[in-house]
C-alpha cells in the first residue's frame, strides 16, 4: 500500500534535511537581495526550492516553496500567496527530474530548466489572468499589455508573457543549482537523502 | 541513576574502504565518575562520543563496528543503532548549533527538550529553574538564547541535556571556547554531578583534566600512531604525570 | 459565544474579502479597501504588530495607488475597444480598457490588502502556534520557526561573504557574465556552510530527542473551542454572496 503523503513528507524531513529546508526557504526570500546587490536582472526566488528538490526530495521542495510564498506574503508581498500552486508544481517537477538523474549532466539540466520554465508559465498563467487580470506589478506587465494590444485575449497574452520570461529565469536557476551541487562532498550529500541525484 | 560504562575492544571504520577511526579501545568508567578522554585531532575522541550517543549508525549506516559497549545492564554489540537520548546525552563542541533557534527564552529552550520527549512535568518552571540554578544561569532564564556569550550558551546547551536526567553525560571538547573563569565554573558543575551522572568528556589539552582543581576527573589518553597517523589504543594518565 | 476579532475570525474576514473580490462590482471593492485602511487605524485588532509591519502597510498604500493608476491608464490605452473616453497628448483612452483596468486594479488591491491586513496585525509566531493547534505537524512548525531564525541571520552572512569575495577580487562591478560568476562565488560558500550547519543542527535536534514524531503540546490551554460570532458572520455573509452570484450567473 502506498505511504500517506504526510508520512512521505515526514520521512524526507529527518535529521539534517529539516534545518536545510528551513535555510532554503530563507534563501528563496533573500536571493533577490544578492542579485540586486550584484545588479543581475533575475529574481531567483525559487533557487532554494530547486536546491531542496535536488538534494532532499520532491515533497520537501513542495513544502519549501509553499512556506516561502506564505512567508513572502507575510513580509509585505501578499500576492505571492495565490501562486502557491505554481511553486508546488516547480518543487514536484524538479524533484521528479532530479530522481530521474537529470541533474547529473549539464545538457539535461538545460533541457530541464527550459521545460520547467514552460510548465511554470502555463500553471501561473490562469492565476495571473483570472485572479489578477494579468497584472503582477512587475515590468513584465508591459509584455502582457503588448500582447493584448495586438489582438490576443487575456489568458493567451499572459501565457506568451510567461513563455518569454520564465524559461530564462528557471534555466539560470537550474544551472546555478547544478554548479552548486556538482562539487559537494558525498559525505555531506549523503546526510540529505539526495546524494544519488547529483555527481 | 548513574551507571557503569564499559567499552571492550571497540573498533570502528566509517566504511569498509576507510581506515579505522577507533582501534581496539577498551575503557571502564565507574558509575557516577568523570573521565576525560585526551588526545590530538584524529585520535577518535568525537567518534567515540558519537558511538556512545547512538548517532554513529544513524548518520553513517555504512560504518562497521566490532567490540562491545555496555552501559549498566544494557549491552551493545558494536555500537547502538539508535540515538540513546535521554539515557545518554551529548553536548556538542559548538554550543551555538545546539541552541534550537526556535525558542525566545532560555527557559523555553530548556523546556523544548521536555516537549520533544513528551514528558512535561506538572510544574515545569520549578524543575527548569532548579537546573538553571545548579548551572549558575538562572538569571538568564528570560534572555534570548541566541544573544548569550560562548560560555553562557554552553551552559544553556548543557541545561537542555541535563533536564532529561541522562545517566551518561558526554561532553565534546567542552573547554575549547572557555576562558579560565568559565573553566572553573565547568569544574564546579562536574563536581556537582559526581555520584549522580557518569560523565565522559573529551579534550585536546591535558591541562583541564589534570589540574589539581579537577581532582574528581580521571584522564584517559588516546594516541595517534606517529607512523601510520591512525588511532592507537589508549591508556590511563596518572595525575602526577602532569 | 464570544464576538471579538481573534485569529480565526480574521481568517474568516480574509475569506469573506476574497469572495467579495471575485463577485462584487469594482465600486464595492474600492469601498472595502477604504474601510480596511480606516480599520487599520481605528480597530485595535488590526494595528500593526511591529514598526516593520506598519512600514510595510504604508508602503503598500502608496504602491497600490500607483499601481491602480498605472493599470487603469495602461489598459485604457492598450485595449482599444468601446468608446474613446478621453484623448491626451494624442493618446486615446478607451472605455472597455478603462473598465477592465478599474476592475483588475480594485480586485488586485482588495486581495492583497486582505492578506496584508491579516499578516501585519498577527505576529507570525502566533499564526504558527495557531497552525499547530489545527494539526500542523511539530516538525513543520519547527521548520517555520527555524526559517525565521535563518531570516534574521542570513542577510549578515550574505554581506560577510560578499565583502570577503570583493576583498579577494571577485568581479562584483563588471559585466553581467562576470557578475553571474560572482553570484556563484557567493552562493557556493553560503550553500556549503548551510549544509554543514544543517547537519550539525539536525544532529543537535536528534540529541535533544527531536525525531519528527508526535510530542507533548507546549500550550495545551491554546485549544480554544468556543465559537466566535464574528467568524460565523463572515462565513455566512460569504455564503450568501456566493449563492447570490451563482443565482445571477444562472439567470443571465
Amino acid at each position: 500500500m502506498p505511504k500517506p503523503i504526510r508520512q512521505r513528507i515526514a520521512d524526507e524531513m529527518t535529521g539534517a534535511a529539516l534545518p536545510f529546508v528551513a535555510f532554503c526557504i530563507a534563501l528563496n526570500l533573500t536571493a533577490g537581495q544578492i542579485t540586486a546587490a550584484l545588479k543581475i536582472p533575475l529574481y531567483l526566488d525559487s533557487i532554494g526550492t530547486i536546491l531542496v528538490a535536488v538534494l532532499v526530495g520532491p515533497w520537501s521542495a513542495i513544502i519549501c516553496g509553499s512556506a516561502a510564498n506564505l512567508l513572502a506574503a507575510a513580509f509585505g508581498n501578499p500576492s505571492m500567496i495565490f501562486f502557491i500552486p505554481v511553486v508546488i508544481v516547480i518543487g514536484a517537477f524538479t524533484g521528479f527530474l532530479a530522481r530521474k538523474g537529470w541533474f547529473r549532466k549539464w545538457y539535461l539540466v538545460v533541457i530541464g530548466g527550459i521545460l520547467q520554465g514552460v510548465l511554470a508559465a502555463l500553471v501561473s498563467a490562469p492565476i495571473s489572468a483570472y485572479v489578477f487580470g494579468g497584472v503582477m506589478m512587475a515590468g513584465t506587465d508591459f509584455l502582457v499589455l503588448y500582447f493584448r494590444s495586438v489582438g490576443n485575449n487575456l489568458l493567451n497574452s499572459v501565457i506568451y508573457q510567461g513563455l518569454a520570461s520564465d524559461p530564462v529565469d528557471k534555466l539560470v536557476s537550474f544551472l546555478i543549482v547544478f554548479f552548486l551541487t556538482k562539487n559537494l562532498p558525498q559525505r555531506l550529500l549523503s546526510r540529505l537523502h539526495g546524494a544519488a541525484n547529483v555527481g | 541513576m548513574a551507571q557503569r560504562l564499559t567499552i571492550k575492544d571497540l573498533s570502528l571504520q566509517y566504511s569498509a574502504s576507510e581506515p579505522r577511526a577507533l582501534s581496539s579501545l577498551s575503557l571502564d568508567v565507574e558509575a557516577g565518575s568523570c573521565c576525560a578522554i585526551i588526545g590530538p585531532t584524529g585520535a577518535g575522541k568525537s567518534t567515540l562520543l558519537q558511538c556512545l550517543a547512538g548517532t554513529m549508525r544513524r548518520h553513517h549506516p555504512e560504518s562497521l563496528a566490532t567490540g562491545q559497549i555496555q552501559f549498566g545492564e544494557t549491552r551493545f554489540n558494536g555500537v547502538p543503532d539508535h540515538v540513546l537520548f535521554p539515557i545518554a546525552g551529548l553536548v556538542l563542541q559548538d554550543p551555538y548549533v545546539q541552541i534550537s533557534g526556535v525558542r525566545e527564552t532560555v527557559f523555553d529552550e530548556v523546556l523544548f527538550t521536555l516537549e520533544n520527549l513528551g514528558t512535561i512535568p506538572q510544574d515545569p518552571r520549578q524543575t527548569i529553574l532548579s537546573i538553571l540554578q545548579r548551572l549558575g544561569i538562572d538569571h538568564l532564564a528570560d534572555r534570548k538564547p541566541t544573544s548569550l556569550s560562548g560560555g553562557e550558551t554552553q551552559r544553556v546547551a548543557l541545561a537542555a541535556i541535563l533536564i532529561a536526567q541522562p545517566s551518561l553525560l558526554l561532553l565534546d571538547e567542552p573547554t575549547t571556547a572557555l576562558d579560565s573563569n568559565a573553566q572553573d565554573k565547568l569544574r564546579f558543575i562536574l563536581r556537582s554531578l559526581r555520584g549522580r551522572t557518569t560523565v565522559l568528556l573529551t579534550d585536546t589539552q591535558i591541562d583541564f583534566a589534570l589540574s589539581p582543581d579537577s581532582s574528581n576527573v580521571r584522564a584517559f589518553k588516546l594516541d595517534v600512531d606517529p607512523k601510520t597517523r591512525l588511532p592507537a589504543t589508549g591508556s590511563w594518565l596518572r595525575k602526577h604525570s602532569a | 459565544m464570544k464576538a471579538n476579532l481573534d485569529l480565526p475570525s480574521k481568517l474568516s474576514l480574509v475569506f469573506f474579502l476574497w469572495v467579495c473580490a471575485f463577485t462584487l462590482p469594482w465600486t464595492f471593492q474600492v469601498g472595502l479597501c477604504l474601510l480596511l485602511v480606516i480599520a487599520r487605524f481605528a480597530i485595535p485588532a488590526f494595528r500593526p504588530v511591529s514598526h516593520r509591519s506598519a512600514a510595510a502597510f504604508s508602503k503598500f498604500i502608496l504602491y497600490s495607488i500607483t499601481v491602480a493608476l498605472l493599470v487603469t491608464c495602461l489598459n485604457a490605452l492598450f485595449i482599444r475597444s468601446g468608446n474613446v473616453v478621453a484623448t491626451l497628448l494624442g493618446f486615446s483612452f478607451y472605455e472597455d480598457g478603462l473598465l477592465f483596468g478599474l476592475r483588475t486594479a480594485s480586485r488586485l488591491i482588495l486581495l492583497s490588502f486582505s492578506v496584508l491586513m491579516f499578516f501585519i496585525s498577527t505576529p507570525l509566531t502566533v499564526f504558527i502556534d495557531y497552525l499547530q493547534s489545527k494539526g500542523l505537524p511539530q516538525y513543520l512548525v519547527l521548520m517555520l520557526l527555524l526559517t525565521l531564525h535563518f531570516l534574521d541571520h542570513l542577510p549578515s552572512r550574505i554581506h560577510q561573504i560578499f565583502l570577503a569575495q570583493q576583498a579577494r577580487g571577485a568581479p562584483v562591478d563588471s559585466g553581467v557574465l562576470s557578475r553571474t560568476r560572482a553570484l556563484l562565488s557567493i552562493l557556493s560558500p553560503l550553500v556549503l556552510s548551510s549544509i554543514v550547519e544543517s547537519i550539525e543542527r539536525g544532529t543537535a535536534l536528534e540529541l535533544r530527542g527531536f525525531l519528527s514524531r508526535p510530542v507533548a503540546s507546549r500550550k495545551p490551554e491554546d485549544t480554544e473551542t468556543r465559537v466566535n460570532l464574528l467568524t460565523i458572520c463572515f462565513y455566512f455573509m460569504s455564503l450568501v454572496i456566493i449563492a447570490y452570484s451563482i443565482y445571477r450567473w444562472l439567470n443571465v
